[in-house]
C-alpha cells in the first residue's frame, strides 16, 4: 500500500498557500534576528516571539481541525490519493553501488485497481505493465507472448529500481486492507505529521505492517516504513514537493529506499500529472497491449 | 643374484601354495587396476567438462563481476569483448579464444515460469558441444546474430519441444531491468556432461548480449591454451596483453585464472586422487596378509633348513633378503599377471566405454561428469601400482622374515 496510483476522489484537501504563509512569517522573523544593527534588544525578543508564534501557528493551523482516529486520518488520506482516473508521466533515477540509472514511464490508472505503465525512456523502453486486480501482465515488444505474473511476481522489481510492481500499481486504498492504529505525531521535514500504524488483514498485503507519517495539513504520506511478515524494515519511502493538481494534494518526488541492500535508493520524479480525465478503455485490456 | 635365485627355486618347491599366495596379489592388482582407471576415467572427465564446458585452460572475467558475484551483476560484463578476443588470439600461449555467457533465465510457458540456464556461445569456435557423446539429434546450430537457440535434450523433452519451435523466456538484464524475447529452436543436443542434460540451452553470445543488454559483449572469454604451454607465464602474458589492450594496466580490470582456480570440483578432485591411493593400499594390504601367511608357513617348515643355512654361514641379513626376495617373487607374479589382466580389461572397457547413466540414472547432474566415462590407465600408473603392490607385500613379509632370522642352528638341528 504505497499509493502511487490513485483512483477516486472524495474529501477536502489543505491548500499549499497555508504552508507558504507560515513561511514567510518564519523567514521575516529569522532576517530580523540576523540585523543586530537595526534592531534592539526589545526587537530580537520580538523576533523570538514571532518565531514561538509562527511554529504555534503552524500546529494550530495543521490541528485546527485535527481527526480524532486513525479512521478519520486515513479516510482523508484515501479521500486526497484514491481518483478515478489518473495519467501521469515519471522518471525513476535508480541509484545503487553500481552506479545511477534513469529511465522514464507513463501511468494509466483507473478506479478498481487497474493500471497501465508504459516504459517511454531507458533501455527497457517499448514494454508495458498492466495490472487487472492481483494479475500482472508484461509485454515485451520481443516476445510473443503477453506474461502474466501473479503471487509472489508481483513483488518483483520494476525496471530495476526499489519499487516493485505492487507498490507502483497499488490502488491506494487502505481500510479495508489494513488496521490502523493512531501513534500520535510527529514532526517530519518541515511537516507536521500523523504518526499512523498499518497493520495487514491478510497475509495478501504486499506488507505487513506500515509505519506513515501523515501530512496532517496535506494528507499525503511523507513517510512510510514497510515491514515484511518477519517483522523487519524492508523499504522506507520519502516524498517531497508537494503540489496541487485537480484539487489534490500529491507529492512529485518519492524515494523509495530498499532497507536490505546497500546505498540502494530510487527516486521518481512526476514530471506531469492529470487527474480524472477520460482514458481509453483499451489501456487496461490486456488484449491490445500491443498497441 | 645368488639369493634371488634361492629365493625363486624356494617359491617353486610348493607351487600350489605360491599359486594361492600369488592369486591374492593378481586379484588386489585387478581391482586395484579397475577402481584407478574409473577414477583416472572420472578425473579426466571432469577436467574435460570443465575445461570445455566453463572455464578454457584460463577463464578471463570482469574483476568487479566476481566482486559481486553473488547478486550476478550482468552489467560487469567484459567491455570491448571482439578486442579482448582479438588481443587473446594474437597472444603466443593462447590456441584459441572464445566468449561465453552464462546466465540464469525463466522459461514462459503456460503461465508458469521455468527457471533454466543459458549459456551464448560463439557456435564456430566453441568446443562447448563438441565431445564425444555430444550429439546433435535435430536440426543445426542457431545462426549468428539470430534469434534461434539449440535446446538440450532434456530440455527438449520435458517441454516437448522440436525444431522450429518456439520458447519466451524472460531475465534480468545488465541495465537493472527485465527482457522478455521469444526465440525460435534450431536444433537439440544431446550433451555427454549430466551437468547439461536439464534445464540448459544455447543461443549466439551476440544474440545473448543484446537481450541482456550488454550490447555485443559477453561475460567470460575462455582461453585454451597452446600444448605444453606453461600455464603461470600464460596467465601472467595474458593479463598484461589485456590490461595493454584495455589502457587499464595497474587498474586489474581482468581477473584471469587457470581452470583449477576457478573450478571448486578440482579441490574435490585432488582429495578424490589421495582417497583412491589409500584404497588401493588397502587392497594390497589385504593381500599382504595372504603372503604373509604363506611366508610364515615357509619359516615354520623351514626351520631346519635355515638353521643348516645358518651353520653354513649365512647371515641373519641374508636370511631376511632370501624370504623377502622369496615374497617378493609370490606378489610380483602376482601382480604382473594382475597388470595384465586388468590392462586387458581396462583396454576393452575404454573402448566400450562405462554408462554411468545406465547404471545410476540422471541424478549424477552437478557433478560434471558425463554420461559415459572411459577409464584408462597411464604408464606411469601402471609403475605405480607395480611399485605399490611390491613395497607392501615385502615390508609385509619383514615379519615373518626377523622370526627366520631368530631361528637358532642348534635349535633347528635339534628340531625345537
Amino acid at each position: 500500500m504505497i499509493m502511487m496510483m490513485p483512483t477516486y476522489q472524495k474529501g477536502p484537501f489543505e491548500p499549499n498557500s497555508r504552508r507558504a504563509g507560515f513561511h514567510n512569517s518564519a523567514q521575516r522573523a529569522i532576517f530580523h534576528y540576523h540585523a543586530p544593527r537595526a534592531i534592539t534588544f526589545n526587537c530580537a525578543r520580538r523576533a523570538i516571539f514571532l518565531l514561538a508564534c509562527a511554529l504555534l501557528s503552524r500546529f494550530a493551523v495543521a490541528f485546527a481541525e485535527t481527526p480524532e482516529t486513525a479512521e478519520t486520518i486515513v479516510k482523508k488520506l484515501e479521500a486526497n490519493q484514491v481518483y478515478d482516473t489518473s495519467r501521469l508521466s515519471a522518471r525513476l533515477t535508480v541509484t545503487n553501488r553500481f552506479g545511477v540509472s534513469e529511465s522514464s514511464f507513463s501511468a494509466y490508472a483507473r478506479k478498481g485497481g487497474d493500471a497501465l505503465i508504459v516504459i517511454t525512456e531507458g533501455p527497457d523502453r517499448g514494454q508495458k505493465v498492466l495490472r487487472q486486480g492481483e494479475n500482472l501482465y508484461l509485454y515485451y515488444p520481443e516476445a510473443e507472448d503477453v506474461i502474466w505474473l501473479k503471487g509472489s511476481a508481483l513483488k518483483d522489481s520494476l525496471m530495476g529500481s526499489d519499487f516493485s510492481y505492487e507498490d507502483i500499481t497499488d490502488d491506494g486504498s487502505i481500510l479495508g486492507r489494513y488496521t490502523v492504529t493512531l501513534d500520535g505525531t510527529e514532526s517530519f521535514d518541515g511537516a507536521s505529521c500523523y504518526r499512523v500504524t498499518l497493520m495487514a488483514k491478510s497475509r495478501k498485503e504486499p506488507y505487513a505492517r506500515e509505519d506513515l507519517l501523515i501530512d496532517g495539513a496535506l494528507f499525503v504520506i511523507r513517510k512510510a516504513t514497510l515491514y515484511s511478515a518477519a517483522g523487519k524494515a524492508i523499504r522506507e519511502l520519502t516524498a517531497r514537493d508537494v503540489r496541487s493538481v485537480a484539487a489534490r494534494n500529491v507529492p512529485f518526488t518519492t524515494v523509495m529506499r530498499d532497507l536490505l541492500k546497500k546505498d540502494s535508493s530510487t527516486e521518481m520524479t512526476i514530471e506531469r500529472m492529470e487527474i480524472d480525465i477520460p482514458l481509453p478503455e483499451k489501456y487496461f485490456n490486456r488484449e491490445e497491449l500491443s498497441w | 643374484m645368488k639369493t634371488v635365485s634361492l629365493a625363486w627355486r624356494n617359491a617353486r618347491r610348493n607351487w600350489p601354495r605360491t599359486a594361492l599366495s600369488a592369486s591374492a596379489a593378481f586379484a588386489s592388482t585387478l581391482i586395484v587396476c579397475l577402481i584407478m582407471s574409473m577414477e583416472s576415467g572420472y578425473i579426466d572427465d571432469m577436467i574435460a567438462n570443465i575445461k570445455n564446458h566453463r572455464t578454457g585452460d584460463v577463464r578471463v572475467m570482469n574483476r568487479a563481476y566476481l566482486e559481486n558475484e553473488r547478486v550476478m551483476p550482468l552489467q560487469f560484463f567484459i567491455d570491448d569483448t571482439e578486442r579482448a578476443l582479438s588481443t587473446l588470439a594474437r597472444n603466443d600461449f593462447v590456441a584459441y579464444a572464445v566468449p561465453r555467457t552464462p546466465f540464469v533465465v525463466s522459461i514462459y510457458q503456460k503461465g508458469e515460469r521455468i527457471p533454466c540456464r543459458a549459456i551464448g556461445v560463439d557456435f564456430r569456435t566453441d568446443p562447448i558441444t563438441s565431445a564425444k557423446n555430444d550429439v546433435l539429434t535435430q536440426g543445426a546450430y542457431p545462426a549468428s546474430g539470430s534469434a534461434e537457440i539449440l535446446v538440450t535434450a532434456g530440455l527438449a523433452k520435458e517441454l516437448s519441444l522440436s525444431v522450429g519451435g518456439k520458447l519466451t523466456i524472460l531475465s534480468r538484464t545488465a541495465t537493472g531491468g527485465t527482457n522478455g524475447k521469444t526465440f525460435t529452436v534450431s536444433g537439440v543436443v544431446a550433451m555427454s556432461d549430466m551437468d547439461f542434460s536439464g534445464r540448459v540451452f544455447f543461443l549466439d553470445w551476440r544474440t545473448a548480449g543484446d537481450f541482456l543488454r550488454m550490447g555485443p559483449n559477453a561475460l567470460a572469454v575462455n582461453a585454451f591454451l597452446k600444448k605444453g604451454t606453461d600455464e603461470e607465464s600464460a596467465i601472467t602474458a595474458i593479463r598484461n596483453a589485456l590490461d595493454a589492450s584495455a589502457g587499464t594496466k595497474g587498474d586489474a580490470a581482468f581477473d584471469v585464472r587457470a581452470w583449477h582456480d576457478v573450478s571448486e570440483t578440482f579441490a574435490f578432485l585432488k582429495i578424490s586422487r589421495v582417497l583412491f591411493a589409500i584404497y588401493g593400499a588397502i587392497f594390497y594390504l589385504l593381500a599382504s596378509t595372504v603372503i604373509v601367511n604363506t611366508t610364515m608357513m615357509a619359516v615354520l617348515e623351514r626351520r631346519r633348513e635355515i638353521g643348516t643355512l645358518a651353520a653354513l654361514g649365512m647371515g641373519k641379513r641374508g636370511i631376511l633378503a632370501l624370504f623377502v626376495a622369496e615374497s617378493g617373487i609370490i606378489a610380483a607374479i602376482g601382480i604382473v599377471l594382475g597388470l595384465c589382466a586388468g590392462g586387458l580389461i581396462v583396454g576393452a572397457v575404454h573402448r566400450a566405454g562405462f554408462d554411468i547413466e545406465a547404471i545410476y540414472g540422471t541424478d549424477l547432474g552437478g557433478m560434471g561428469i558425463s554420461r559415459v566415462i572411459y577409464p584408462s590407465l597411464a604408464p606411469p600408473q601402471y609403475a605405480y601400482i607395480l611399485g605399490m603392490g611390491l613395497m607392501i607385500a615385502c615390508l609385509a613379509c619383514l615379519v615373518p622374515a626377523r622370526i627366520a632370522t631368530r631361528v637358532e642352528p642348534a635349535d633347528a638341528m635339534r628340531d625345537r
